[in-house]
């Protein structure tokens, strides 16, 4: 068993985990639009949480809160006291994106639980698009703050020798983002799949006594065994890992755009 | 064109949907959830600050009005200690003008009464001094016979009597 030559297994072969992203459809516009799996997941991951949103925001109330709005503060105050913590005061309109960031993150993952969908997640297009408007929102600041020339400037701080490193380091910062929350999720994807092979080939050999053909070709081992590692992979993983980029977002993006006194200094 | 995808690929269209569905779910999230609820706690703190302020006000107002009322209470005790007393003063001022002038009665009754029994003795003595007097011409005539003049005799008499008051 081996990829073919354009890199992909054969269909069949093994579960959707161990290739990328099934492409859905090609619009013939603009040379190929392409619809994976990872874009539809990702719809639904904004479905869901559109629909989320519009049901708890349902009905607030000033002086009798329901136990649902009361949830909502709890989860919304915690998502604006972590922006103030990283970032300070003076970016706190920055906690939506970030919400929307964490939500689109945590509910992308978890829909890999369906087994029906795949993780959106688990492509790195996904994870870089959000690493790359980390970085965006990061240069925007950095030259808003200190202008174009100082911001190219630091790149030669503290010596001059270090500018390469900076380069690099700056460079490398969206890669390992994206890398990383890609790979923590796709890993656990192809572990879950492995996962489900070894269980099918260890059913078919126990189960090969039976001389009824239906029955022992039942993979039983993959009944419940796999949520086991599903509730590290799926359900822990993809917290940390959505706990992560919004965390990394807001220190780059706060680094990048300080209280206005101190920047006043920097000037 | 391949069904799948390779493991790790670059697909623009991809991460062009990845951020567009990105900056929708901010915006939508943005408007839906944070403002009104951001508006919600806003407004809350407000009522919440207005509250305090209120009671804060009413807290003072009373502890004013307490301080107000202590002071008329402490006033009204004043007042009632004064009114009782001037009133045990006048009380007293009154007994002792009632005491004086009965006493003051007392003594103005007790003088005319002796001053009625003194006229009376007086004039139970002129009266006497009188029947005295013309018991004694009676008895004078009838013994001397020559009958005076009864002027002369009266005189002689009274001077008799007077000699004799004066002695008694």
């Amino acid at each position: 068993m081996s990829p073919d030559s354009d890199g992909t297994w054969e269909r069949g072969e093994f579960q959707n985990g161990m290739n990328g992203p099934k492409i859905l459809w090609t619009i013939p516009v603009f040379g190929g639009v392409t619809i994976t799996e990872t874009t539809l997941t990702s719809w639904i991951a904004m479905a869901i949480i559109m629909i989320a949103a519009w049901f708890l925001s349902r009905n607030l109330s000033v002086d009798k809160p329901s136990k649902r709005q009361i949830v909502l503060e709890k989860i919304i105050g915690m998502l604006y006291g972590m922006v103030e913590g990283t970032m300070g005061k003076h970016n706190l309109h920055f906690a939506p994106y970030i919400g929307a960031l964490f939500a689109s993150s945590i509910v992308g993952t978890l829909l890999g639980m369906t087994n029906i969908l795949r993780p959106a997640t688990a492509d790195l297009n996904t994870t870089l698009a959000w690493a790359l408007a980390t970085t965006a929102l990061t240069w925007f600041f950095s030259i808003k703050n200190s202008g174009f020339l100082a911001w190219l400037k630091s790149f030669a701080e503290p010596v001059a020798v270090m500018t390469p490193m900076n380069i690099i380091s700056e460079i490398a910062n969206p890669i390992s983002m994206s890398f990383r929350h890609f790979g923590n999720i796709a890993g656990g994807l192809v572990m879950t799949t492995l996962l489900y092979q070894a269980l099918a080939a260890l059913s078919a050999f126990v189960l090969q006594w039976i001389p009824v053909k239906l029955i022992n070709t039942i993979p039983i081992f993959q009944l419940g065994i796999p949520a086991f590692l599903s509730i590290y992979f799926d359900l822990f993983s993809g917290f940390v890992q959505a706990l992560v980029i919004s965390m990394l977002t807001m220190v780059y993006v706060g680094g990048a755009n300080p209280p206005k006194e101190e920047s006043a200094e920097n000037t | 064109m391949p069904e799948y995808q390779p493991f790790v690929t670059i697909d623009v269209w991809t991460m062009i949907f990845a951020w567009g569905n990105l900056i929708i779910l901010f915006l939508f999230l943005k408007k839906i959830l944070f403002v009104p609820l951001k508006n919600i706690i806003d407004q809350r703190q407000k009522q919440i600050k207005d509250m305090y302020d209120e009671a804060r006000t009413d807290k003072d107002a009373a502890a004013a009005m307490r301080v107000e009322y202590e002071q008329k209470l402490a006033d009204a005790s004043a007042k009632g200690e004064e009114i009782i007393r001037s009133a045990t003063a006048r009380a007293h001022k009154q007994e002792e003008e009632i005491i004086r002038e009965a006493n003051e009665t007392a003594a103005k009754n007790l003088r005319r009464a002796d001053e009625q029994i003194e006229m009376e003795k007086k004039k139970a003595l002129n009266q006497l001094k009188d029947e005295v007097s013309s018991m004694a011409v009676d008895i004078a005539s009838a013994v001397i016979e020559k009958n005076l003049s009864e002027e002369d005799n009266r005189e002689m008499i009274d001077r008799f009597i007077g000699q004799l008051g004066d002695e008694g």
